[in-house]
């Protein structure tokens, strides 16, 4: 395991670097935007650009963001029309400077003007942005004048409301915010109290059945934020979000990660909950050589190796989105990614737990950094179909065969 | 293997992947190479007197066996012939009618002159080309009604077959092109540097729209350009702007502005300014020295012509223009 | 066919589908759009101009680019 750690951490080390290093030497000019902050927002002094969607805060309460960082998939007739924008405490647009565009140099010409983009100083962000009625078109460049109004518009819109706190016109403010992350909070706690009950006590075992069932709807349906490896990336990347719930659900795990390993996984993800679940259908359960079990549960942490390299070096974590819990609550995903989530689920109703065992990345991550737990040594019943004395990575305490606090030791059949 | 290609006849020089049509609409990149898929295939032939191009200079009472294709290189917000300017050959209804035909035809109907014009002749740049070949070697003479949105080298080229151009200089700002053309003005003034250079006779024109480019600084300002680099010869026609296209909201252009326009440009050293599509003594030629009438026109047909030998017929200054072929 | 079997065939299968859908998130970005932009200029062509009767000239003034 500790190799394993070791690995892990190389092949994200050189994957951060790697990613660095392209960063700077990628032949597209890299537009200093720093250089125009003081040219959106003359009088104003900017921290450095972070946070979800990215951007730099200022003490006088003006906010300024790169369009691409926040609708990076609006493209013009080309490609992305890059603006930084300038937006005061009310939503109301204060600076605007065109960045980089590929759109044809001579249709849009006027776009690139002073003049041009005056029209957009002052505009809030509710108003309708429709070309030809608040904003002028330009001749022979319909396409790309609407897309530039359409970034400037939901980007615009985005940070008012993820960052700026304001209500905000169709889509761009996202659900929960602050209620969210404290319903998710208290979710939390209780799940945790019982987790350390049931270590003390075999009666409440099925309690966490209940946590499950919670996790599933509250996590998963409600909130559809379970806990991801791109949080992680995110995190890493200097790009964490600026809602509550986010940072409710990063903390809680890690703090339930450096205490008590993997019971994220066995007491609230959602998708482990209806992993398990269709497991308890009575379909007959394959049986696997041991052999072929374990070197099957290594093939996780390939796979987040894969991810890892992906994610760092493009410095995209979009590239990472393949985990099946992402495309199921968020109803969103090509194919291809569909199918994943299609054939893990019927997977587990032949073998327990399919994905968490053998392709989940954050089982991958949270199993490499539990900590010895020799109390864990299995059973007959276990969720995770662990040998006895297994792993602690492969863990996920239901406490079922938990032979820690409690009086007396139990048989593996009991 | 990049099939790429940049198109470089006119300042837009579209970079085009292939099958990707230009933004003049007439011109595809086919497998790595560039075509015109308009060559040959006019969607406008008629026979029009000289003086509608608007030519006052050259070879007046004649006329021109005018051809046009669809597609343009700008998008002005006022165009007159948007109808075929802004259309796509795919959507059009085009004649079959090979160079050599229209000099053919053009000779046949007694016309002296071929002009490329309706729409922008530079997109179809190579039926226009060996049109104008043929029509040298014939001693038809070539002229042309562009807006001068072409490249340098092309210019050239075509320069040495092109015997007169009238060219739109349609404002004097770049914000104007910008916001209403979709263009630069900066080509156009080397265009008509260019022609200059070359020897073709030029007359300009000028479409005087209110709000927009009836600031008469600017055109005093444009007039003065015209003077120091084009000279003081060289014929200015100003037209009078009526609601179309996708101006429909402005007003005519008031009968004071087309006034005070020609009296900026006399002003500015201009020895001749003439008023378009409007009926009045602007519309006829008057000798700079002794101030007799020359040519006089009523709409564009010639009631009395009296240069003779290049020259004013009674005091013998030498008119400047193309006056026998 | 064993269990053995079936769960080497599923594992076969899941890894497979995992480095696709990475590699496909990693296509969509990059390549997509332009073999989509190509396609539908291809058959814009083939359709609608060809049918047309218009034809291909050698353009004048233009040059290869990269």
């Amino acid at each position: 395991m500790k190799k394993l750690r070791t690995y892990i951490l190389v092949t994200l080390v050189i994957s951060l670097f790697a990613g660095y290093g392209l960063q700077a030497l990628m032949p597209t000019k890299r537009i200093d935007e720093r250089a125009f902050l003081s040219e959106v927002a003359p009088d104003a002094v900017f921290s450095e650009k972070r946070g979800n969607p990215p951007h730099y805060q200022s003490g006088q309460g003006i906010v300024a963001f790169n369009t691409y960082d926040v609708t990076p998939s609006f493209r013009g007739y080309a490609g992305p029309i890059k603006l930084l924008l300038a937006l005061t405490k009310d939503g109301k647009i204060a600076g605007i400077r065109l960045l980089e565009h590929e759109e044809t140099k001579n249709y849009v010409h006027a776009m690139e003007t002073p003049e041009y983009l005056r029209q957009f100083l002052g505009k809030s962000v509710n108003d309708p942005f429709v070309v030809d009625r608040d904003i002028d078109g330009i001749s022979r460049a319909t396409v790309s004048v609407q897309a530039l109004a359409r970034t400037v518009k939901e980007s615009s819109r985005t940070v008012a409301s993820n960052v700026l706190g304001i209500k905000v016109r169709e889509d761009g403010a996202r659900k929960g915010g602050g209620a969210g992350g404290l319903i998710y909070l208290t979710l939390f706690s209780t799940s945790f109290i019982l987790y350390f009950a049931t270590r003390r006590s075999r009666e409440l075992l099925r309690i966490r059945d209940i946590s499950l069932v919670l996790g599933f709807f509250i996590a998963g349906l409600y909130l559809s934020t379970p806990f991801s490896i791109l949080h992680i990336f995110n995190l890493l990347l200097l790009r964490p979000s600026s809602s509550l719930l986010w940072y409710a659900i990063v903390i809680s795990t890690v703090v339930s990660l450096a205490v008590a390993g993997r019971f994220y996984c066995g007491w609230l993800c959602p998708f482990g909950a209806l992993s398990e679940f269709i497991g308890r259908l009575p379909f007959k359960k394959w049986h696997l050589p041991v052999e072929l079990d374990d070197r099957w549960r290594r093939l996780k942490y390939w796979i987040l190796g894969f991810v890892i390299v992906i994610v760092f070096v493009s410095r995209k974590a979009e590239f990472g989105n393949y985990e099946t819990y992402i495309t199921l609550f968020s109803y969103h995903g090509h194919f291809l990614a569909w199918s994943l989530v299609i054939v893990s689920l019927l997977a587990s109703l032949r073998i327990e737990r399919f994905w968490c065992r053998y392709l989940c990345p954050v089982a991958a991550l949270t199993g490499i950094f539990s900590r010895k737990d020799s109390g864990y040594v299995s059973r007959y019943d276990c969720p995770m179909g662990n040998k006895p004395m297994p792993e602690i990575s492969e863990c996920i305490r239901c406490n079922r065969c938990y032979q820690g606090d409690r009086q007396q030791t139990e048989e593996w059949y009991d | 293997m990049s099939k790429t290609v940049q198109c470089e006849l006119c300042p837009t020089e579209c970079v085009l992947e292939d099958y990707q049509i230009g933004g003049c609409k007439v011109r595809i990149n086919k497998g790595g190479a560039l075509y015109s898929l308009v060559y040959g295939k006019p969607c406008s032939v008629a026979i029009d007197p000289i003086e509608k191009k608007p030519f006052f200079h050259f070879l007046p009472a004649t006329t021109a066996f005018s051809i046009a294709t669809v597609g343009c290189v700008l998008g002005c917000k006022f165009c007159q012939n948007w109808q075929i300017s802004q259309a796509k050959p795919e959507e059009s209804d085009n004649y079959n009618l090979p160079p050599a035909d229209v000099v053919r035809q053009a000779i046949f109907n007694g016309c002296k002159t071929i002009t490329y014009t309706y729409t922008e002749p530079t997109v179809f740049y190579e039926y226009m080309y060996d049109t104008a070949v043929i029509a040298r070697q014939h001693g038809v003479k070539n002229t042309m009604h562009t807006c001068g949105y072409i490249n340098e080298r092309p210019l050239r080229e075509l320069s040495k077959y092109m015997d007169a151009a009238d060219v739109d200089l349609k404002a004097f700002t770049e914000d104007f092109y910008g916001r209403v053309c979709g263009g630069r003005l900066k080509p156009v003034l080397d265009a008509l540097v260019v022609l200059k250079d070359e020897g073709v006779w030029l007359e300009v024109t000028n479409l005087v729209i209110p709000t927009l480019n009836d600031d008469m600084k600017k055109i005093s300002e444009m007039c003065g350009w015209i003077v120091a680099n084009l000279g003081p010869d060289v014929p200015i026609h100003f037209s009078r702007f009526f609601p179309y296209y996708k101006l429909n909201n402005l007003p005519p252009t008031p009968m004071e502005t087309m006034a005070d326009a020609r009296k900026a440009a006399m002003d500015a050293g201009l020895k001749f300014v003439y008023m378009g599509n409007i009926r009045s003594e602007a519309e006829n030629t008057y000798c700079p020295k002794c101030r007799k009438l020359l040519i006089e026109r009523i709409g564009y047909s010639v009631r009395q012509n009296n240069i003779m030998g290049s020259a004013c017929k009674f005091c013998n200054t030498r008119i400047p223009g193309v006056w026998e072929g | 066919m064993t269990d053995t079997k079936k769960s080497k065939l599923l594992m076969l299968l899941m890894t497979t589908l995992t480095v696709l859908t990475i590699s496909y998130n990693v296509l969509q970005k990059y390549v997509m759009p332009d073999i989509e932009g190509y396609w539908q200029r291809k058959l814009y062509y083939e359709r609608v101009i060809s049918k047309k009767g218009l034809t291909l000239q050698k353009g004048m003034y233009w040059k290869e680019k990269k």
